[in-house]
């Protein structure tokens, strides 16, 4: 398990990706993307990403259609979803197809986030 | 016999018409062959009778012979006349219509008879009867058309009210939804940092407090109590907690009325175990500009309510009706009293919603709930409203009253099971179909 395990936060709002990286920088390396496809290119260029964390709404392809191409491409890398509609049927579904590991509905708090993340990197690393 | 006499039987013998001349007495002095089958006697008994003098109202019984007799009348009056749809009986029984009519005749001798010509119409008379019943069969059919086809233009006409009602509180419900999903960021911004702007004043003032407590050399600890005193130091170390707290404080209400906006735009769909009384609070959100320093909300709410299973988007329609309803009948000041209450043994929730406004009018008051049935002014209200509350009601199981209070104005009461919806259909898609 590397000392500090990298997670790749994707949101077009710079205010939200500013949140999450103070948020989570005291126990991850935060890296940014704004978009699903500047997120593939990230993931491909770098092979220790641990988990993905991207928001559902964004200009181009969602966080759903981002998740199940990192199923594809990067198996091993789990995706989370923020998402503010927590009846977004896409949403759900993509959870019991199985791209996505956990949902974090919008507002989030820090506290719940960090372990949330903590947690899911633990399972992440045993598996 | 009289030459005149003998011309009027020549005239008369071929005719299709009955007919007979009457001498003053009104015995028969002639008849023809048509009388002959009209009468129903056969030739020689007619002609005996008539031989022996007897009367033509014997001989041939119109209804008017004994009554009003037609020959008499043209006699006194001394000239034509005549009467349509006469009956007798024939001497088999036949009942027969016949139009009658009477000369008098002034004969060489100066004697007077009467002409009475008899046209038998009994088949007409039937045609024609046969002809009315038809027509009015035909009438009725019609009518009958014209009533279902009014019934159907009726039922379209509800049909399309409510899919456009529903499309209104269905495009209320996606402008809810889309507001409250556009303040998520937002909220998320100011909620999610300001802890980490707490984190970063309590290690900003941990630094000052440990340069406050260092050593310092006279001039500069002069400086920086000047500095203190600048910024209002020792009102700040108190306050920034308590700035910090309400802008939380502001943050979580924020992101409780968004989640309220998310629960009551949730449509129809899937069951869910809703909370009354949080609906009933966005409702009055919602409604606030309407009640603005005008009315006052008062509740009288149990101690615990429980939730109810329901289509909750469905049910906060009904509450925003009523409460709209309430707030357009009260003209300036007043108020709305909501109460909320277990009842059944808990195995229902009433809520009773009274008005300070004038109450609904007596002849109304069987009729709030028809669809179409408003009071209001065109394009104020469509009258679809109460309707459709009643619907979702009954959809749930559960009961709509209405009536005016004792004090105040008008009062509904909305009884819903807590669990109803367990075991039926969901009647709602329905309702709202
Ligand atoms: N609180 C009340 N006080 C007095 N009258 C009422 C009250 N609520 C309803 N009514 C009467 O019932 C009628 C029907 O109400 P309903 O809500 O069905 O239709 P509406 O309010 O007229 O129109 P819509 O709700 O479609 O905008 C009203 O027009 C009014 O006459
Ligand atoms: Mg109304």
């Amino acid at each position: 398990m590397p000392e500090r395990p990298c997670v790749l936060v994707v949101d077009d709002e710079p205010l939200n990706r500013d949140l999450l990286r103070r948020t989570l920088k005291r126990d991850v390396e935060v890296i940014e993307a704004e978009d699903a496809n500047q997120a593939l290119e990230m993931l491909a260029a770098r092979a220790d990403v641990a988990l993905v964390l991207s928001d559902q709404l964004m200009p181009g392809p969602s966080g759903t259609e981002l998740a199940r191409t990192v199923r594809a491409r990067h198996p091993g890398t789990p995706v989370v979803l923020m998402t503010g509609y927590d009846q977004d049927p896409e949403v759900a579904k993509s959870m019991t197809d199985g791209f996505v590991i956990a949902i974090v509905s919008k507002p989030w708090q820090a506290p719940a986030l960090r372990q949330l993340i903590a947690r899911l990197l633990a399972r992440a690393a045993l598996a | 016999m009289s030459a005149v006499l003998d011309q009027i039987r020549q005239v008369l013998e071929g005719s299709v018409d009955a007919a007979v001349v009457l001498d003053s007495d009104r015995r028969i002095l002639y008849y023809n062959r048509a009388y002959e089958a009209s009468t129903g006697l056969r030739g020689r008994q007619l002609a005996q009778r008539v031989a022996a003098g007897d009367r033509c109202y014997d001989v041939f019984p119109l209804e008017i012979c004994k009554t009003a007799c037609l020959g008499c009348k043209a006699r006194d009056v001394g000239r034509a006349l005549r009467l349509d749809e006469i009956k007798a009986v024939r001497g088999d029984g036949e009942e027969l219509t016949f139009i009658v009519a009477a000369v008098p005749v002034k004969l060489d001798g100066g004697d007077l008879v009467i002409i009475e010509t008899y046209r038998d119409v009994t088949a007409d008379v039937r045609i024609q009867r046969r002809l009315k019943v038809l027509l009015e069969r035909e009438r009725r059919a019609k009518e009958n058309l014209e009533e279902v086809v009014r019934e159907r233009t009726n039922e379209l006409r509800q049909a399309q009210a409510q899919l456009v009602h529903q499309e209104k509180m269905s495009s209320l419900g996606r402008l809810v939804a889309g507001i409250a999903h556009e303040l998520n960021n937002p909220i998320n911004f100011v909620y999610g940092n300001v802890d980490f702007l707490g984190q970063y004043m309590e290690d900003l003032l941990r630094l000052v407090a440990l340069v406050d407590g260092a050593p310092l050399p006279g001039e500069l600890r002069a400086q920086f109590e000047q500095a203190k005193a600048d910024v209002e130091y020792d009102f700040l170390i108190d306050d920034w907690r308590k700035l910090l707290r309400s802008i939380r404080a502001g943050a979580e209400r924020t992101a409780s009325i968004v989640q309220d906006l998310k629960t009551f735009s949730r449509a129809g769909g899937e069951l869910q175990e809703a909370d009354i009384v949080a609906g009933i609070e966005t409702t009055l959100n919602l409604i606030a500009p309407l009640l603005k320093n005008r009315i006052e909300v008062r509740r009288r709410i149990a101690p615990s309510v429980p939730r109810i299973l329901c289509h909750a988007g469905h049910v906060n329609q009904v509450f925003m009706n009523i409460l709209t309803n309430a707030a357009q009948a009260i003209v300036g000041e007043g108020w709305i009293e909501v109460t909320i209450e277990n009842v059944e043994d808990a195995r229902a929730v009433q809520i009773t919603i009274t008005d300070s406004g004038p109450g609904i009018k007596p002849d109304a008051m069987a009729k709030i709930t028809d669809p179409f049935f408003t009071t209001k002014d065109v394009g104020e209200g469509t009258g679809l409203g109460l309707w459709i509350s009643e619907n979702i009601v009954r959809a749930h199981g559960g009961t709509l009253v209405w009536g005016n209070a004792p004090v105040g104005g008008a009062q509904f009461v909305v009884v819903l099971p807590v669990r109803a919806l367990d075991a039926t259909e969901p009647v709602v898609e329905r309702a709202g179909a």
